[in-house]
């Protein structure tokens, strides 16, 4: 372990890490059928993330424990440089525009009530110290990886691969090459790897934090992660059939029935049956963010997101053409932004007489109940106007004045 | 971040490879802590929406502690009193399609689940001869007002089987007058038993044993009297001391959200903004 820390360390022209991959790529990828629903078994030709436990057990003495200290202080201490924010701003974003994501935690699920009385039910998310690991540009992401032939040059033009970490963790857990992209960043050793395309135009810096704020409230949002693992599951659950009746049948109820008889009497490959249900790579796209507290970075996004609580889920901005971020900011928010957004701050201190210390520094969609306002009351104008006219009554000639 | 790598440090450092921190605490120590803060006995059953989910998975720190803030925020603009299944309470709550755009109903209490902002109970009243039952979220901003009329206990902590019962126990007046509970008394406890309507019901009462119904097996169908032997009665579970751990609340929690409870209080106090109270019980008052 010590020892696979320090050469970590000193031996910056070590082999790299990505050629490493794309030697082991090419020996071993034909082996393995990638791509399919889900796969359970770790990628052959990346390096182990987690260093091997006997490697920890080894028992250590003080000289050593304090020079691995020193080791791990200096790997972090690049992180807080400063970077060049002079970009950085809220402005309009273009169509073909693709901006990074943040890789956040599933906390939960509540609910909220809109202005008018509606129940949403939101899910809870939390973005955990998100920082851009790297930036890789579309050749160099085409010259690597197989991956990168067929997403770096797509129709949507060059796209630049930037891979998100998030969730800080203790650096002895992992393995040299998977610490020395972090070191690389100069930022503490992330748990969750996460990759977005970007566009030239929304190039985040490496090493930047990523904060919640880069999603607006109002914006629409798409969500990625892996569905909750069912593992074995028969028809009923996995497929929704409908079973076989509860009377006067014996163990069939939950069978799927017969298979295969009609036409050339044989089972065609993808026929629906019982089997591993879950834990798929599932997109849902098009959610709302409706509120977002800036103090505890959580996001709250209107609808359900696939994946258990606790999961890892990327989001990224919703690409449906109605649905996309018109301003926003770019590439990401940055502290000094937070100036522009006073006035509503204003309108909030106005409105409300509750002093700003006892609140959660939060940003909520208009039409969403605060609880610190009182009881919805309506007026006349909030009742459902009538579709037509009404038809018992007969019809009278309006009287022009 | 120098921070977090020292503390991941500290599993160099000593033996111990567990975190202290997280470790619950002593027993001794948390009942300390709970006289301290006066913790109320009964906070499980007057503040059902402040305790965890039975669902483990679901329990998350801060995700309990933002939906707790809400609920405060919530209950600073409403008074939600305090009551209990089985006893008689009044709702307001304003409906856009009213003609006086509010709507108020009185019932008996029969239920109280799900923990929260996902907190609903259920009040139940026969109107024209005709059983009623409206689910409420607690913390619907629409509700205007939740009164108590009658505090009272019954003999069950889940009333679903007035569905099956005679009208009569549950019909309510809507003109009731609010009954007053003297202070620091006893919550006293409705021993009514129920008369089931004969069979079939819409569950199998006879299995539950439940305390208020009079009677259940006799009601029961021949049919599910003889199914009994083959049914899953479930006497055990009483003795299940795992599973009431896991679907109970711990007072280490309660102590915690007691403490939250009387900070937000306070706080509010102090600012000058109300002089309401939110942590209160009939029964522990002075």
């Amino acid at each position: 372990m010590l020892r696979s820390l320090v050469t970590g360390i000193s031996s910056s022209p070590a082999p790299e890490w990505a050629a490493n991959r794309l030697l082991v790529a090419t020996c071993i990828s034909n082996t393995q059928q990638r791509g399919r629903r889900r796969t359970l078994t770790p990628v052959p030709w990346l390096p182990p993330i987690n260093e091997p436990a006997h490697s920890n057990s080894v028992p250590l003495n003080d000289t050593t424990k304090k020079l691995l200290e020193k080791v791990i202080e200096r790997e972090g201490t690049r992180f807080g440089e400063e970077l060049d924010n002079s970009k950085a701003a809220i402005t309009d974003i273009g169509e073909s525009t693709r901006r990074v994501g943040l890789v956040v935690r599933k906390i939960g699920m509540l609910p909220q009530w809109t202005t008018n009385g509606t129940r949403i039910l939101c899910t809870v998310l939390e973005v955990v110290e998100n920082n851009v690991v790297s930036v890789t540009s579309p050749e160099d992401w085409y010259k690597m990886s197989a991956i990168g032939k067929r997403k770096a040059f797509n129709r949507n033009g060059p796209m630049w691969k930037v891979t998100v970490g998030s969730i800080n963790d203790d650096p002895t857990k992992y393995s040299v090459g998977y610490r020395r992209q972090f070191n690389r960043a100069g930022i503490p050793i992330k748990q969750k790897l996460g990759c977005f395309l970007v566009t030239e135009d929304a190039l985040p810096q490496t090493g930047q934090s990523l904060d919640a704020r880069h999603f607006v409230v109002g914006q629409y949002i798409t969500a990625t992660g892996k569905t909750i693992d069912w593992g074995f599951q028969g028809g009923m659950h996995r497929w929704g059939m409908r079973g076989q009746p509860t009377r006067r049948t014996t163990k069939s109820h939950r069978r799927i029935g017969s298979v295969g008889s009609v036409g050339d009497a044989r089972i065609w490959p993808g026929k629906r049956m019982p089997g591993h249900m879950g834990y798929e790579w599932v997109t849902v796209s098009g959610l709302e963010v409706i509120r977002i507290n800036n103090d505890k970075q959580v996001i709250y996004v209107k609808g359900s997101v696939p994946g258990d609580i606790g999961e890892t889920i990327l989001l990224k901005d919703c690409v449906q053409e109605e649905k996309k971020l018109k301003k926003g900011p770019l590439p990401t928010w940055i502290p000094s932004l937070e100036t522009i957004s006073e006035e509503s701050e204003e309108e909030a201190a106005a409105e409300g007489t509750i002093p700003k210390e006892l609140l959660h520094n939060e940003t909520f969609s208009p039409k969403i109940f605060r609880f610190t306002s009182p009881s919805i009351v309506f007026t006349d104008a909030d009742a459902k106007r009538a579709a037509g006219r009404d038809k018992t009554k007969a019809k009278i000639a309006k009287v022009k004045k | 971040m120098l921070r977090r790598s020292l503390g991941s440090l500290r599993s160099f450092s000593s033996k111990c490879k567990s975190e202290p921190q997280t470790a619950s605490k002593s027993s001794n120590t948390i009942r300390k802590e709970a006289n301290l803060v006066g913790h109320i006995a009964a906070f499980p059953e007057i503040y059902p929406d402040f305790l965890q989910s039975p669902v483990w998975n679901r329990r998350n720190a801060l995700k309990e502690e933002l939906e707790r803030r809400d609920m405060l925020e919530r209950r600073m603009n409403i008074d939600i009193p305090e009551f209990y299944v089985g006893s008689i309470v009044a709702v307001t709550s304003s409906d856009s399609n009213l003609g006086a755009k509010e709507h108020r109903f009185v019932g008996i209490c029969i239920r109280r689940e799900k923990e929260g902002l996902h907190h609903q109970f259920t009040l139940r009243n026969t109107i024209e001869g005709i059983g009623v039952e409206i689910m409420y979220d607690l913390y619907n901003p629409t509700i205007k007002k939740i009164e108590t009329l009658k505090l009272e206990k019954r003999l069950d902590s889940d009333l679903s089987y007035l569905i099956d019962a005679l009208p009569e126990y549950s019909t309510f007046d809507f003109h009731m007058e609010p009954l007053a509970h003297p202070a620091g008394t006893p919550i006293p406890i409705n021993e009514t038993k129920v008369k089931l309507k004969p069979a079939p019901w819409t569950r199998r009462w006879e299995i539950f044993g439940c305390a208020g119904i009079e009677d259940s097996w006799s009601g029961a169908t021949p049919w599910f009297k003889r199914k009994l032997q083959k049914t899953k009665v479930n006497d055990y579970e009483k003795y299940d001391l795992v599973a009431a751990y896991r679907e109970g609340s711990t007072l280490e929690h309660e102590v915690a959200v007691q403490k939250q409870i009387q900070k937000f209080e306070n706080e509010r106090h102090a600012a000058g903004l109300t002089r309401r109270r939110i942590l209160r019980s009939a029964a522990a008052a002075k």
